[in-house]
Protein backbone atom coordinates (compact mmCIF):
# COMPACT_ATOMS: atom_id res chain seq x y z
CA UNK A 1 0.00 0.00 0.00
CA UNK A 2 3.19 2.11 -0.34
CA UNK A 3 1.64 4.60 -3.76
CA UNK A 4 -1.48 5.20 -1.77
CA UNK A 5 0.64 6.84 1.23
CA UNK A 6 2.51 8.76 -1.42
CA UNK A 7 -0.79 9.77 -3.06
CA UNK A 8 -2.21 10.80 0.40
CA UNK A 9 1.07 12.69 0.91
CA UNK A 10 0.64 14.75 -2.28
CA UNK A 11 -3.10 15.61 -1.66
CA UNK A 12 -1.78 16.78 1.60
CA UNK A 13 0.57 18.85 0.62
CA UNK A 14 -1.27 19.96 -2.54
CA UNK A 15 0.78 18.85 -5.35
CA UNK A 16 0.14 18.98 -9.09
CA UNK A 17 -1.41 15.17 -9.65
CA UNK A 18 1.38 12.97 -11.89
CA UNK A 19 -0.39 10.29 -13.24
CA UNK A 20 -4.22 9.15 -13.65
CA UNK A 21 -4.08 7.08 -10.76
CA UNK A 22 -3.57 10.06 -8.27
CA UNK A 23 -6.70 11.93 -10.53
CA UNK A 24 -8.81 9.48 -9.69
CA UNK A 25 -7.91 8.93 -6.20
CA UNK A 26 -8.14 12.56 -5.95
CA UNK A 27 -11.90 12.84 -7.55
CA UNK A 28 -12.59 10.31 -5.56
CA UNK A 29 -11.94 11.71 -2.20
CA UNK A 30 -13.85 14.80 -2.64
CA UNK A 31 -16.97 12.61 -3.88
CA UNK A 32 -17.08 10.92 -0.51
CA UNK A 33 -17.32 14.02 2.02
CA UNK A 34 -20.07 15.55 -0.90
CA UNK A 35 -21.77 12.50 -1.48
CA UNK A 36 -21.75 11.85 3.24
CA UNK A 37 -23.09 15.80 3.25
CA UNK A 38 -25.95 14.94 0.93
CA UNK A 39 -26.91 11.84 2.77
CA UNK A 40 -27.26 13.46 5.86
CA UNK A 41 -29.00 16.39 3.99
CA UNK A 42 -31.55 14.38 2.90
CA UNK A 43 -31.91 12.29 5.98
CA UNK A 44 -32.77 15.15 8.00
CA UNK A 45 -35.26 16.48 5.59
CA UNK A 46 -37.15 13.19 4.99
CA UNK A 47 -37.15 12.91 9.03
CA UNK A 48 -38.57 16.40 8.94
CA UNK A 49 -41.13 16.73 6.19
CA UNK A 50 -42.51 12.55 7.76
CA UNK A 51 -43.23 14.29 10.92
CA UNK A 52 -44.62 17.18 9.64
CA UNK A 53 -47.26 15.15 8.00
CA UNK A 54 -48.05 12.84 10.63
CA UNK A 55 -47.98 13.80 13.53
CA UNK A 56 -48.29 10.53 15.21
CA UNK A 57 -44.88 9.45 14.23
CA UNK A 58 -43.20 11.74 16.08
CA UNK A 59 -44.92 9.76 19.15
CA UNK A 60 -43.94 6.57 18.00
CA UNK A 61 -40.43 7.23 17.40
CA UNK A 62 -40.37 8.86 21.10
CA UNK A 63 -41.79 5.66 22.19
CA UNK A 64 -39.50 3.48 20.32
CA UNK A 65 -36.17 5.56 20.89
CA UNK A 66 -36.42 6.96 24.02
CA UNK A 67 -38.71 4.75 26.22
CA UNK A 68 -38.82 1.66 24.90
CA UNK A 69 -35.78 -1.15 26.59
CA UNK A 70 -33.86 -3.23 24.85
CA UNK A 71 -34.56 -6.11 27.33
CA UNK A 72 -31.33 -7.33 28.00
CA UNK A 73 -32.27 -9.91 30.34
CA UNK A 74 -34.89 -11.56 27.87
CA UNK A 75 -32.17 -11.66 25.50
CA UNK A 76 -29.52 -13.31 28.08
CA UNK A 77 -31.73 -16.07 28.91
CA UNK A 78 -33.42 -17.18 25.82
CA UNK A 79 -29.55 -17.15 24.35
CA UNK A 80 -28.50 -19.04 26.80
CA UNK A 81 -31.48 -21.92 26.65
CA UNK A 82 -29.94 -22.65 22.89
CA UNK A 83 -26.62 -21.35 22.86
CA UNK A 84 -25.17 -21.72 26.42
CA UNK A 85 -23.27 -18.95 27.73
CA UNK A 86 -21.62 -16.66 25.49
CA UNK A 87 -19.30 -15.67 27.91
CA UNK A 88 -18.02 -19.46 29.34
CA UNK A 89 -16.71 -18.40 32.29
CA UNK A 90 -15.61 -21.68 35.07
CA UNK A 91 -16.55 -20.41 38.21
CA UNK A 92 -14.07 -22.07 40.54
CA UNK A 93 -14.50 -19.39 43.80
CA UNK A 94 -17.82 -19.66 44.81
CA UNK A 95 -19.36 -16.70 46.79
CA UNK A 96 -19.47 -17.66 49.94
CA UNK A 97 -22.72 -15.15 51.44
CA UNK A 98 -24.60 -16.52 48.45
CA UNK A 99 -26.89 -19.22 50.56
CA UNK A 100 -27.38 -17.43 53.88
CA UNK A 101 -29.93 -14.40 51.90
CA UNK A 102 -32.97 -15.65 50.40
CA UNK A 103 -35.74 -13.82 51.09
CA UNK A 104 -39.56 -12.95 49.99
CA UNK A 105 -41.17 -9.26 50.20
CA UNK A 106 -42.42 -8.70 53.55
CA UNK A 107 -44.22 -5.56 54.21
CA UNK A 108 -47.34 -4.26 56.48
CA UNK A 109 -49.22 -1.87 54.78
CA UNK A 110 -49.79 -0.54 51.43
CA UNK A 111 -50.79 2.45 49.80
CA UNK A 112 -50.79 3.81 46.08
CA UNK A 113 -48.04 6.43 45.60
CA UNK A 114 -47.05 8.20 42.69
CA UNK A 115 -46.90 5.82 39.73
CA UNK A 116 -46.71 2.14 41.51
CA UNK A 117 -46.79 1.42 45.40
CA UNK A 118 -45.46 2.58 49.13
CA UNK A 119 -45.19 0.24 51.16
CA UNK A 120 -44.64 0.39 54.87
CA UNK A 121 -41.36 -1.88 56.34
CA UNK A 122 -39.60 -2.21 59.22
CA UNK A 123 -36.55 0.18 60.34
CA UNK A 124 -32.97 -1.50 58.68
CA UNK A 125 -35.11 -3.33 56.40
CA UNK A 126 -33.35 -5.58 53.87
CA UNK A 127 -35.03 -5.31 50.57
CA UNK A 128 -34.77 -8.74 48.13
CA UNK A 129 -34.65 -9.01 45.17
CA UNK A 130 -38.13 -9.95 43.36
CA UNK A 131 -37.48 -11.57 40.34
CA UNK A 132 -33.83 -12.46 38.64
CA UNK A 133 -32.79 -9.22 36.25
CA UNK A 134 -30.06 -6.76 35.27
CA UNK A 135 -29.43 -3.90 37.31
CA UNK A 136 -29.77 -0.89 34.61
CA UNK A 137 -30.45 2.24 37.01
CA UNK A 138 -29.14 3.29 40.42
CA UNK A 139 -29.34 6.89 41.35
CA UNK A 140 -31.73 9.65 42.29
CA UNK A 141 -35.42 9.69 40.84
CA UNK A 142 -37.92 12.37 41.43
CA UNK A 143 -40.64 11.45 44.12
CA UNK A 144 -38.51 8.25 45.05
CA UNK A 145 -35.20 9.58 46.36
CA UNK A 146 -32.31 6.97 45.65
CA UNK A 147 -34.06 4.42 43.17
CA UNK A 148 -32.48 1.12 42.00
CA UNK A 149 -33.83 -0.22 38.62
CA UNK A 150 -34.01 -3.49 37.57
CA UNK A 151 -34.72 -4.97 33.84
CA UNK A 152 -36.41 -8.07 35.06
CA UNK A 153 -36.33 -11.75 32.59
CA UNK A 154 -39.93 -11.03 32.49
CA UNK A 155 -39.43 -8.27 30.34
CA UNK A 156 -41.05 -6.01 33.21
CA UNK A 157 -38.88 -3.19 34.82
CA UNK A 158 -39.06 -3.01 38.69
CA UNK A 159 -38.62 0.22 40.51
CA UNK A 160 -36.92 0.23 43.84
CA UNK A 161 -37.44 3.63 45.71
CA UNK A 162 -35.57 5.19 48.81
CA UNK A 163 -33.35 2.76 48.81
CA UNK A 164 -30.82 3.91 51.42
CA UNK A 165 -27.85 1.66 50.93
CA UNK A 166 -27.14 -0.71 47.26
CA UNK A 167 -25.93 -4.26 47.28
CA UNK A 168 -25.35 -4.19 43.44
CA UNK A 169 -23.66 -2.80 40.98
CA UNK A 170 -24.68 -1.50 37.77
CA UNK A 171 -25.56 -3.90 34.47
CA UNK A 172 -25.09 -7.04 36.92
CA UNK A 173 -27.66 -9.72 36.71
CA UNK A 174 -29.17 -10.72 40.17
CA UNK A 175 -31.11 -13.88 41.26
CA UNK A 176 -34.78 -13.72 42.59
CA UNK A 177 -34.35 -13.33 46.28
CA UNK A 178 -30.99 -12.10 46.74
CA UNK A 179 -30.51 -8.79 49.00
CA UNK A 180 -30.44 -5.65 46.85
CA UNK A 181 -30.24 -3.63 49.72
CA UNK A 182 -31.24 -2.14 52.90
CA UNK A 183 -34.03 0.28 53.26
CA UNK A 184 -35.89 2.10 56.15
CA UNK A 185 -39.57 2.85 56.86
CA UNK A 186 -40.67 3.53 53.44
CA UNK A 187 -40.17 1.37 50.32
CA UNK A 188 -41.58 2.69 46.93
CA UNK A 189 -42.01 0.35 44.14
CA UNK A 190 -42.99 0.27 40.12
CA UNK A 191 -43.38 -1.71 37.55
CA UNK A 192 -43.38 -0.79 34.00
CA UNK A 193 -43.39 -2.98 30.78
CA UNK A 194 -42.32 -1.02 27.58
CA UNK A 195 -42.67 2.52 29.32
CA UNK A 196 -46.41 1.54 30.14
CA UNK A 197 -46.94 1.50 33.96
CA UNK A 198 -48.60 -2.00 34.89
CA UNK A 199 -50.85 -2.39 38.12
CA UNK A 200 -48.75 -3.06 41.13
CA UNK A 201 -51.32 -5.39 42.70
CA UNK A 202 -50.20 -8.44 40.89
CA UNK A 203 -46.88 -8.02 41.47
CA UNK A 204 -46.59 -7.24 45.32
CA UNK A 205 -48.18 -10.43 46.55
CA UNK B 1 2.01 4.34 18.39
CA UNK B 2 3.44 2.29 16.27
CA UNK B 3 1.80 -0.83 18.30
CA UNK B 4 -1.17 0.11 18.04
CA UNK B 5 -1.26 -0.17 14.11
CA UNK B 6 0.52 -3.60 14.83
CA UNK B 7 -3.35 -5.11 16.10
CA UNK B 8 -5.63 -7.15 14.81
CA UNK B 9 -9.02 -8.03 16.21
CA UNK B 10 -10.08 -11.57 14.66
CA UNK B 11 -13.34 -11.98 13.38
CA UNK B 12 -14.10 -14.30 16.29
CA UNK B 13 -13.81 -11.71 19.02
CA UNK B 14 -15.87 -9.20 17.00
CA UNK B 15 -18.29 -11.97 17.41
CA UNK B 16 -18.49 -12.81 20.40
CA UNK B 17 -18.15 -9.18 21.78
CA UNK B 18 -21.34 -8.63 19.93
CA UNK B 19 -23.16 -11.03 21.72
CA UNK B 20 -22.08 -10.28 24.92
CA UNK B 21 -23.72 -7.02 24.39
CA UNK B 22 -26.72 -7.49 22.90
CA UNK B 23 -26.83 -10.09 26.32
CA UNK B 24 -25.88 -7.42 28.54
CA UNK B 25 -22.63 -8.89 29.96
CA UNK B 26 -20.92 -5.50 30.09
CA UNK B 27 -19.45 -6.39 33.35
CA UNK B 28 -17.42 -9.86 32.38
CA UNK B 29 -16.71 -8.70 28.72
CA UNK B 30 -15.01 -5.68 30.14
CA UNK B 31 -12.83 -7.82 33.10
CA UNK B 32 -11.70 -10.36 30.12
CA UNK B 33 -11.02 -7.01 28.13
CA UNK B 34 -8.80 -5.73 30.95
CA UNK B 35 -6.96 -9.20 31.42
CA UNK B 36 -6.14 -9.91 27.61
CA UNK B 37 -4.29 -6.42 27.15
CA UNK B 38 -2.50 -7.30 30.65
CA UNK B 39 -2.18 -10.75 28.98
CA UNK B 40 -0.57 -9.46 26.08
CA UNK B 41 1.40 -6.76 27.34
CA UNK B 42 3.42 -9.40 29.53
CA UNK B 43 4.47 -11.03 26.38
CA UNK B 44 5.33 -7.76 24.62
CA UNK B 45 7.26 -6.69 27.45
CA UNK B 46 9.11 -9.80 27.49
CA UNK B 47 9.83 -9.96 23.50
CA UNK B 48 10.85 -5.95 23.89
CA UNK B 49 13.69 -7.31 26.72
CA UNK B 50 15.16 -9.63 23.86
CA UNK B 51 14.52 -6.96 21.30
CA UNK B 52 12.02 -9.12 19.22
CA UNK B 53 10.43 -7.47 16.36
CA UNK B 54 6.55 -7.41 16.14
CA UNK B 55 4.84 -8.53 13.25
CA UNK B 56 1.27 -8.65 14.17
CA UNK B 57 -1.07 -8.60 17.52
CA UNK B 58 -4.03 -10.61 16.82
CA UNK B 59 -6.87 -10.06 19.60
CA UNK B 60 -8.60 -13.48 19.88
CA UNK B 61 -11.92 -14.02 22.46
CA UNK B 62 -9.71 -16.15 24.56
CA UNK B 63 -6.45 -14.19 24.92
CA UNK B 64 -4.22 -13.24 21.97
CA UNK B 65 -1.25 -14.22 19.57
CA UNK B 66 1.65 -12.36 18.86
CA UNK B 67 3.79 -13.13 15.68
CA UNK B 68 7.28 -12.42 16.17
CA UNK B 69 10.03 -11.66 13.78
CA UNK B 70 12.09 -14.83 14.89
CA UNK B 71 13.67 -17.31 13.25
CA UNK B 72 12.45 -20.79 13.80
CA UNK B 73 16.04 -21.47 15.76
CA UNK B 74 15.84 -19.01 17.92
CA UNK B 75 16.82 -19.95 21.66
CA UNK B 76 14.26 -21.91 23.19
CA UNK B 77 15.14 -20.14 26.98
CA UNK B 78 14.05 -16.85 25.45
CA UNK B 79 11.12 -18.14 23.77
CA UNK B 80 10.32 -19.78 27.13
CA UNK B 81 10.55 -16.82 29.27
CA UNK B 82 8.35 -14.57 26.19
CA UNK B 83 5.56 -17.27 26.25
CA UNK B 84 5.52 -17.90 30.20
CA UNK B 85 5.13 -13.56 30.87
CA UNK B 86 1.67 -13.80 29.43
CA UNK B 87 0.18 -15.63 32.12
CA UNK B 88 2.47 -14.59 35.19
CA UNK B 89 1.97 -10.63 34.20
CA UNK B 90 -2.05 -11.80 33.76
CA UNK B 91 -1.53 -13.34 37.40
CA UNK B 92 -0.08 -10.24 38.90
CA UNK B 93 -2.49 -8.39 36.80
CA UNK B 94 -5.21 -10.14 38.97
CA UNK B 95 -3.88 -9.74 42.19
CA UNK B 96 -3.50 -5.87 41.91
CA UNK B 97 -7.12 -5.78 40.82
CA UNK B 98 -8.82 -7.50 43.22
CA UNK B 99 -6.72 -5.49 45.63
CA UNK B 100 -7.91 -1.91 44.57
CA UNK B 101 -10.38 -0.30 47.12
CA UNK B 102 -13.01 0.08 44.45
CA UNK B 103 -13.66 -3.64 43.92
CA UNK B 104 -16.74 -5.21 45.48
CA UNK B 105 -16.65 -8.48 47.09
CA UNK B 106 -18.33 -10.07 44.22
CA UNK B 107 -16.74 -8.30 41.67
CA UNK B 108 -13.34 -10.00 43.34
CA UNK B 109 -14.85 -13.19 42.56
CA UNK B 110 -15.50 -12.52 39.09
CA UNK B 111 -12.38 -11.26 38.29
CA UNK B 112 -10.93 -14.68 39.84
CA UNK B 113 -13.11 -16.56 38.09
CA UNK B 114 -12.48 -15.03 34.82
CA UNK B 115 -8.83 -14.84 35.09
CA UNK B 116 -8.62 -18.73 35.96
CA UNK B 117 -10.49 -19.49 33.05
CA UNK B 118 -8.71 -17.52 30.24
CA UNK B 119 -5.09 -18.81 31.81
CA UNK B 120 -6.60 -22.48 32.28
CA UNK B 121 -7.70 -22.27 28.80
CA UNK B 122 -4.52 -20.57 27.48
CA UNK B 123 -2.42 -23.34 28.69
CA UNK B 124 -4.19 -26.03 27.03
CA UNK B 125 -1.68 -27.40 24.69
CA UNK B 126 -3.90 -26.73 21.45
CA UNK B 127 -1.82 -24.98 18.58
CA UNK B 128 -2.23 -21.81 18.59
CA UNK B 129 -2.63 -21.24 22.06
CA UNK B 130 -0.01 -20.37 24.79
CA UNK B 131 0.31 -24.46 26.10
CA UNK B 132 1.18 -25.34 22.68
CA UNK B 133 4.39 -23.46 22.44
CA UNK B 134 5.33 -24.17 25.58
CA UNK B 135 4.61 -28.15 24.43
CA UNK B 136 6.43 -27.75 21.57
CA UNK B 137 9.58 -26.09 23.06
CA UNK B 138 9.85 -29.27 25.80
CA UNK B 139 9.10 -31.81 22.59
CA UNK B 140 11.87 -29.62 20.80
CA UNK B 141 14.44 -30.41 24.15
CA UNK B 142 13.54 -34.00 23.76
CA UNK B 143 13.28 -35.03 20.18
CA UNK B 144 14.29 -33.75 16.47
CA UNK B 145 12.31 -30.67 15.40
CA UNK B 146 10.06 -32.30 12.82
CA UNK B 147 8.98 -35.13 15.48
CA UNK B 148 8.23 -32.55 18.08
CA UNK B 149 5.84 -30.55 15.14
CA UNK B 150 4.11 -34.01 14.38
CA UNK B 151 3.69 -34.62 18.10
CA UNK B 152 2.33 -31.36 18.21
CA UNK B 153 -0.06 -31.72 16.16
CA UNK B 154 -1.16 -34.97 16.98
CA UNK B 155 -1.69 -33.93 20.80
CA UNK B 156 -3.35 -30.54 19.52
CA UNK B 157 -6.20 -32.89 17.27
CA UNK B 158 -6.15 -35.39 20.43
CA UNK B 159 -6.93 -32.63 23.34
CA UNK B 160 -9.68 -30.98 20.72
CA UNK B 161 -11.76 -34.06 20.52
CA UNK B 162 -11.80 -34.05 24.18
CA UNK B 163 -12.68 -30.68 24.60
CA UNK B 164 -15.22 -30.58 21.92
CA UNK B 165 -16.85 -33.68 23.52
CA UNK B 166 -16.98 -31.84 26.23
CA UNK B 167 -18.57 -28.30 25.20
CA UNK B 168 -20.16 -28.94 22.07
CA UNK B 169 -23.31 -27.55 23.47
CA UNK B 170 -21.92 -23.94 23.86
CA UNK B 171 -21.84 -21.66 21.15
CA UNK B 172 -18.92 -19.87 22.40
CA UNK B 173 -16.91 -23.28 22.38
CA UNK B 174 -18.07 -24.05 18.99
CA UNK B 175 -16.91 -21.02 17.51
CA UNK B 176 -13.61 -21.51 19.41
CA UNK B 177 -13.08 -24.56 18.65
CA UNK B 178 -13.42 -24.11 15.16
CA UNK B 179 -11.21 -21.79 14.73
CA UNK B 180 -8.38 -23.85 16.50
CA UNK B 181 -9.06 -26.73 14.29
CA UNK B 182 -8.23 -24.04 11.32
CA UNK B 183 -5.32 -23.65 12.91
CA UNK B 184 -4.12 -26.88 13.23
CA UNK B 185 -5.00 -27.67 10.03
CA UNK B 186 -2.64 -24.91 9.04
CA UNK B 187 0.19 -26.64 10.76
CA UNK B 188 -0.24 -29.74 9.15
CA UNK B 189 -0.55 -28.54 5.66
CA UNK B 190 2.84 -26.57 6.02
CA UNK B 191 4.46 -29.44 7.97
CA UNK B 192 7.48 -29.68 5.10
CA UNK B 193 7.76 -26.24 4.54
CA UNK B 194 8.16 -24.97 7.67
CA UNK B 195 11.15 -28.19 8.10
CA UNK B 196 12.53 -26.90 5.63
CA UNK B 197 12.84 -23.45 6.53
CA UNK B 198 14.16 -25.17 9.72
CA UNK B 199 17.09 -26.65 7.35
CA UNK B 200 17.43 -23.47 5.42
CA UNK B 201 18.13 -20.96 8.38
CA UNK B 202 20.62 -23.30 9.87
CA UNK B 203 22.65 -23.18 6.49
CA UNK B 204 22.22 -19.92 6.17
CA UNK B 205 22.37 -18.08 10.11
CA UNK B 206 25.24 -18.87 12.11
CA UNK B 207 23.59 -21.39 14.56
CA UNK B 208 25.11 -21.07 18.62
CA UNK B 209 26.47 -24.35 20.42
CA UNK B 210 24.50 -26.32 21.74
CA UNK B 211 25.26 -29.34 23.47
CA UNK B 212 25.93 -32.33 21.12
CA UNK B 213 23.63 -34.10 19.34
CA UNK B 214 24.40 -37.59 17.47
CA UNK B 215 22.43 -38.07 14.38
CA UNK B 216 22.27 -41.60 12.74
CA UNK B 217 22.62 -41.32 9.34
CA UNK B 218 22.77 -38.31 6.45
CA UNK B 219 19.35 -36.95 6.63
CA UNK B 220 18.96 -33.62 7.74
CA UNK B 221 15.35 -33.43 8.83
CA UNK B 222 16.51 -35.08 11.92
CA UNK B 223 18.04 -31.86 13.02
CA UNK B 224 17.44 -30.67 17.30
CA UNK B 225 16.84 -26.98 17.53
CA UNK B 226 19.24 -25.99 19.56
CA UNK B 227 22.00 -28.41 19.64
CA UNK B 228 24.79 -29.28 17.59
CA UNK B 229 24.55 -31.84 15.39
CA UNK B 230 26.50 -34.45 14.12
CA UNK B 231 25.37 -36.71 11.38
CA UNK B 232 27.33 -40.17 12.11
CA UNK B 233 27.58 -42.49 8.41
CA UNK B 234 29.91 -45.22 8.11
CA UNK B 235 31.69 -44.67 11.04
CA UNK B 236 32.41 -41.28 9.87
CA UNK B 237 31.82 -38.10 11.71
CA UNK B 238 30.09 -34.98 9.41
CA UNK B 239 29.14 -31.65 11.04
CA UNK B 240 26.11 -30.19 10.00
CA UNK B 241 27.79 -27.71 8.25
CA UNK B 242 29.52 -29.77 5.95
CA UNK B 243 26.09 -31.80 5.44
CA UNK B 244 23.81 -28.85 4.86
CA UNK B 245 26.56 -27.39 2.20
CA UNK B 246 26.20 -30.51 0.30
CA UNK B 247 22.79 -30.58 0.65
CA UNK B 248 22.38 -26.83 -0.49
CA UNK B 249 25.51 -26.30 -2.45
CA UNK B 250 26.15 -29.80 -4.51
CA UNK B 251 22.56 -30.80 -4.55
CA UNK B 252 23.23 -33.88 -2.47
CA UNK B 253 19.75 -35.44 -1.42
CA UNK B 254 19.86 -38.35 1.09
Amino acid sequence: MDDIEIIRQRIKHKQPSYNIKEKIFKNIKVNKLFSKILVSIIMFLSLSITVKLYPNSKEFIYKNVFEKNFSFAYVNKLYNKYFGEVLPVKNIFKEETKAVFKENLVYSNNEKYLDGVKLSVTENYLIPVIESGMVVFIGEKEGYGNTVIIQQINGIDTWYGNVNTTNVKLYEYIEKGSLLGEGSNNLYLVFKKDGEVLDYNEYIK
Amino acid sequence: MNILNKINIHITTYTILLLSILTGQFRILMFIMILIIIHEAGHILAAKLFNWKINKINILPFGGNINFDIKLNESIKKEAIVIIMGPIFQIIGTLILINLPIVSYKEIIEIKNISYSLILFNLIPIVPLDGSKLLFLTLNNITSYKKSHIYLIYISIILSVIIIINNYLNFTFQIILFFLIYKIYEQYKNHNNIINKFILERYLYKQSRGKLKKINGLNPKLMWRNKTNIFIHNNKCITEKELLNNYFKNKKIY
